[in-house]
Order: structure tokens, then C-alpha cells, then sequence
């Protein structure tokens, strides 16, 4: 694992990969932060982290599209395949490698809430802190779901239209679940399924859960859902590889 | 070391290796021969656990390669068809990436990235990036790879495609070096490549064997009870005097007091030969044991195998 996490952290930036996330990352977390926090003169992050969410669904598509997609295309996987490691090591070497990105990039952006408290203004560390993790956990699944994603195509520009898609229906799910709720029905098996159906939906509420750590509390059932949202999705895109090789 | 039963892949309906069955002892230089197609490539990405079989076992060393895949990749070298690189390394740290990936244990890695880049002959290049390498070069450090850690097993996927030929040259005599410490495993349809390299041969068409044996074996028996004969004298004659001949199937001339006599046991039907023409005053200049070319024994194998499918 260690070895897949060194190559692909290397491969990040002896590609433009990296350096074109870190980039997009820096440059509209900038904009951002001028928009929802200097211009408006609050130290509150809560619309900037709000915001950028959009920027946050384009660009980590592009930290996750090469991942599997390339190593079919160039048949490079038959190398990782053949060597006396597990599938598992794999798929997690490569995601820690994603998330270290990541992680970079959303470190730089503290540099914005320090700016503030340097100049004298007075920043809610905790609810910050509530956002950063938040911040992570979404990116703990988004990573996931791009991987499972490019492990479906050995073309990285599909790999990254589908993971837009993907996770702009995770981020929807919560608006799209209102519209259905005027439902008023004597029938009971419609309204038995319907209760049903709402169940699944809110099992996909991605943004329900970052809310309560936007607003500064971690709380563990959410950390553990984010965890095994991004978990499933690691296990299928092994599932998927190993599928591949029995057929 | 390596040890294949009864080894089955299908898509579907289609069968792309069909049931096959060999053992490869330590130290053998094997042939892995077949017509495009024939389940070649299947056969070595089952045996390196790339893909899986749908039936049967592949054993490298004692190890199932399914059951117990780290312990018998550890023992594998293997370079598939497509050079498995990423272009976007140095040939120095691709192979660093590889030899960590294997976690093979040697007393220091660079010297022994460094022996090897000698060995293959792309140290001038170790610096460079691979995509910037040309066909010949990217062969050779997808070679690099399969011995990095000194594998006891080569298993090497037509490892000369698509380079010239002072390169294809250097590399046969590489794996012919290589045979002196590893069991190895060469598939290509260079017949005289492998008829270089190997002392065995396994022929395969249409996913099944057609063929396992020694060069010498293979183009002998193939031959079957062919002799030639040169003999001097009137030719219509001479074609009645063997034609009589006891067990004689047939007589053809093929040149100027040349003819073929084909017989099931022509071995022994030599010393009649001889007899015959000096009874008839026919000075024989020249008698042999016809031997098929190893390219004569892949076609009559090949096709065989296919009119059987």
C-alpha cells in the first residue's frame, strides 16, 4: 500500500494533475473567501464553505479520473495485479494519495480565517473547526465515488463527466427529497412505499449531515456515516476489479 | 516449478484455453508457441494471476497461484505483451515503484537497480522519462522489471515484438543468459527466435496443445518417414525400383535424380535402399532423413489442431 501511495503522491505532481487541483483549489477558495468574507466584512466561514461546495463538485472529479482509468488504458494495472499485494492495497493506497491532495489543498486555505484573526478580527475557532471537518468527510466520499468511477472506464473524460454526475446527485438528494413530500394520499401501500423510498433517499442526504458540522459540532454518528458511505464504495470498486478478472 | 492442470478459460460461450495441462521443471527454457490468438497471452495472464481460470490450477513452485497468490507472484518476473509503464516516470523510478510493489528482499536496491539497468543495456537512459523512450527502449525497461528482484520465474510475453533486429539479437542472448538461473516462459511467434532460445517446445492452437517436445523431437517426428534420395542413373527406373520396395507409400521426384520416399518407418527402410540400387547398377549419391523446419512443424501442428477443434 505504501508503495501505491508513493507512486500515485508522485504522480500527482509529475503530472499537471496536482498542480491544476492545488491550482482551482487556491484560486476559487480565494475568491470565495474575497467575495463572502472581505467584501462583506465577517469573519464567519459559514457562506464561503457553503460556496464553494459548487467549485468543490468540479474539481475533485479531476484528483480521482486518471486513477483507474489510465492504468487499463495503458494496461499498467497488469503490473500492480501481477505483484504479491491485495486489491485492497491498492484502491486505499490510491485514495490516501487522493485525499493527501486534498488535504494539502484544504489546508492552504486556513491561511484565510489566520489572515482575519491577524488583523485583528475575531474568528469561532470551533465552528471552523466543525467546517474543516466537514470539509474532509466530503471529501472522504467524494474521493471514494470518483474512484469507483474511473475504475468503470478506461477514459479519464468520462471518468470525470460521470463523477460530476455522481456526485451532483448526492449534494441534490436533500433539495429534491423536499419536492416530494406533498404527498397526500389515503392509500396506504402508496404511502407505505413512499415512506420507503424517503428512507433510501435520506441514506444518500449527504448535506444534511455536513450542516450539523457547519454549525461547529462533531458529532461520531456522522463521522461514521461519511466513513462507510466512502468505505462502500472502496469495496465495490474492489468488487468491480476482481469481477473483471474472473470473466 | 511451474505446473499447469487442466487449465480452462472461457468468455462466454467461447473458449479461449481449453483444458491445458504441463509441467515446466526448474531451469527450463520453454517455447510457448501458437497462432495468433491461440490463447498465448490468456494462458500467461492466468499463470501470473492477472486474470483467473475459470477451471483448473496453476502452480508455480508448489504455490496456487489463486489460493496463495502473494507467495507465488513473489516468484514470478513477468512482461506482458504491453510493456506495463507509466510514461510519466524516469526508467529509475519506475523501477524503484516495481521492485517496492514486490517487496523482494536483496542487500541493497540500488545496486541491484543498477545491475539490472546494465544487464538490459538502458542505464544511458535510467534518468529519462519513459515516454520519451522509443519502442525498443520501453521493451527493455518493461524486461528491467520482470527481474527485479530476481524471480526464480521469467515468464516473458513475446519479448522481442517491435524492435529492430541488432536489439531483438542483444535481448535473445539476454534471455538465453537468463535461462542459465531462471525457469523461464517465452511466448512468440518467431519461430526461429524460440528454436535460439529453448530446449523445449509447447505448441498451442486454439487453446489446446498441439505439440510439447524437444526442437530435435519436434522436427523429427513431424517428418515423419520422409528420406531423400539422389541417385544417379535412368529416372524412370530408378522411381519403379523404390516405388517395389517393401512398406513404400509413395515416391516422388523433386529435382534432377532427386526423389522423396515417404514410408511409416524409413529408418529402417535405408539399408533396402541401398540394397535396391546397387542390385540395379544405380550409383546413390546421397540419402537422408528428411527434418521439417520448426515454421513446416508449426503449420502442420497448428492446422491439425485446428481441423480437430
Amino acid at each position: 500500500m505504501k508503495a501505491i501511495f508513493e507512486k500515485e503522491w508522485g504522480l500527482y505532481f509529475s503530472t499537471p494533475i496536482g498542480y491544476v487541483f492545488l491550482g482551482i483549489f487556491a484560486f476559487f477558495s480565494g475568491l470565495y473567501f474575497w467575495m463572502n468574507n472581505i467584501l462583506f466584512g465577517t469573519t464567519d466561514f459559514y457562506a464561503f464553505f457553503n460556496g464553494f461546495l459548487t467549485i468543490l463538485l468540479i474539481i475533485v472529479p479531476i484528483l480521482t479520473m486518471r486513477s483507474f482509468s489510465e492504468e487499463r488504458k495503458t494496461r499498467s494495472d497488469q503490473l500492480l495485479l501481477t505483484a504479491p499485494i491485495s486489491v485492497w492495497d491498492i484502491i486505499l493506497g490510491k485514495f490516501l494519495a487522493a485525499f493527501a491532495v486534498y488535504a494539502v489543498a484544504l489546508a492552504i486555505t486556513l491561511i484565510y480565517p489566520l489572515i482575519l484573526a491577524f488583523m485583528g478580527g475575531s474568528i469561532d475557532w470551533g465552528v471552523l473547526f466543525g467546517s474543516y471537518i466537514g470539509y474532509l468527510m466530503l471529501g472522504v466520499v467524494f474521493i471514494a465515488g470518483g474512484l469507483f468511477v474511473s475504475n468503470l472506464t478506461e477514459s479519464q473524460v468520462v471518468a470525470v463527466i460521470g463523477t460530476i454526475g455522481l456526485l451532483l446527485i448526492f449534494v441534490l438528494v436533500d433539495s429534491l427529497a423536499q419536492y416530494i413530500t406533498i404527498l397526500n394520499t389515503q392509500n396506504s401501500v402508496l404511502a407505505f412505499l413512499y415512506r420507503i423510498f424517503m428512507t433510501v433517499l435520506s441514506w444518500f442526504a449527504l448535506m444534511a449531515r455536513y450542516e450539523t458540522f457547519s454549525l461547529g459540532m462533531v458529532e461520531l454518528p456522522a463521522l461514521v456515516y461519511y466513513l462507510s458511505f466512502a468505505a462502500v464504495f472502496l469495496f465495490l470498486t474492489g468488487m468491480k476489479i476482481e469481477q473483471r478478472r474472473w470473466n | 516449478m511451474i505446473e499447469l492442470k487442466g487449465l480452462t478459460k472461457r468468455y462466454g460461450e467461447k473458449v479461449a484455453v481449453d483444458n491445458l495441462s504441463f509441467t515446466i521443471e526448474k531451469g527450463e527454457v520453454v517455447g510457448f508457441l501458437g497462432p495468433n490468438g491461440a490463447g498465448k497471452s490468456t494462458t500467461m495472464n492466468m499463470l501470473t494471476g492477472y486474470i483467473s481460470a475459470t477451471e483448473g490450477q496453476a502452480l508455480i513452485d508448489g504455490y496456487d497461484i489463486l489460493e496463495t497468490p502473494n507467495e507465488a507472484k513473489r516468484r514470478i518476473g513477468y512482461l506482458p505483451e504491453q510493456p506495463p509503464l507509466y510514461l510519466d516516470m524516469t526508467v529509475d523510478e519506475y523501477l524503484r515503484f516495481a521492485f517496492n510493489l514486490k517487496k523482494a528482499k536483496v542487500e541493497d536496491v540500488k545496486t541491484h537497480i543498477d545491475e539490472i539497468l546494465e544487464r538490459v543495456g538502458i542505464a544511458p537512459v535510467k534518468t529519462r522519462l519513459i515516454k520519451n523512450l522509443s519502442k525498443g527502449y520501453r521493451q527493455r525497461v518493461g524486461l528491467a522489471q520482470a527481474l527485479l528482484g530476481n524471480p526464480e520465474v521469467l515468464i516473458l510475453d513475446e519479448p522481442t515484438v517491435g524492435l529492430d533486429p541488432a536489439q531483438m539479437i542483444e535481448i535473445r542472448n539476454l534471455i538465453r543468459d537468463l535461462g542459465k538461473e531462471h525457469t523461464v516462459l517465452l511466448s512468440s511467434h518467431i519461430l526461429h527466435e524460440v528454436s535460439e532460445i529453448c530446449n523445449r517446445i509447447i505448441m498451442i492452437a486454439h487453446g489446446k496443445i498441439v505439440a510439447d517436445d524437444s526442437l530435435e523431437n519436434l522436427s523429427h517426428t513431424a517428418a515423419g518417414g520422409r528420406l531423400i534420395v539422389e541417385a544417379e542413373g535412368d529416372e524412370t527406373a530408378i522411381l519403379a525400383a523404390l516405388f517395389t520396395l517393401p512398406t513404400v507409400h509413395g515416391v516422388t521426384q523433386i529435382g534432377a535424380q532427386r526423389f522423396m520416399i515417404e514410408a511409416p518407418a524409413s529408418v529402417e527402410l535405408r539399408r533396402a535402399i541401398f540394397d535396391r540400387c546397387v542390385e540395379r547398377g544405380f550409383a546413390l549419391t546421397q540419402l537422408k532423413q528428411e527434418e521439417l523446419s520448426l515454421e513446416e512443424v508449426f503449420l502442420q501442428r497448428t492446422q491439425e489442431g485446428g481441423a480437430n477443434a
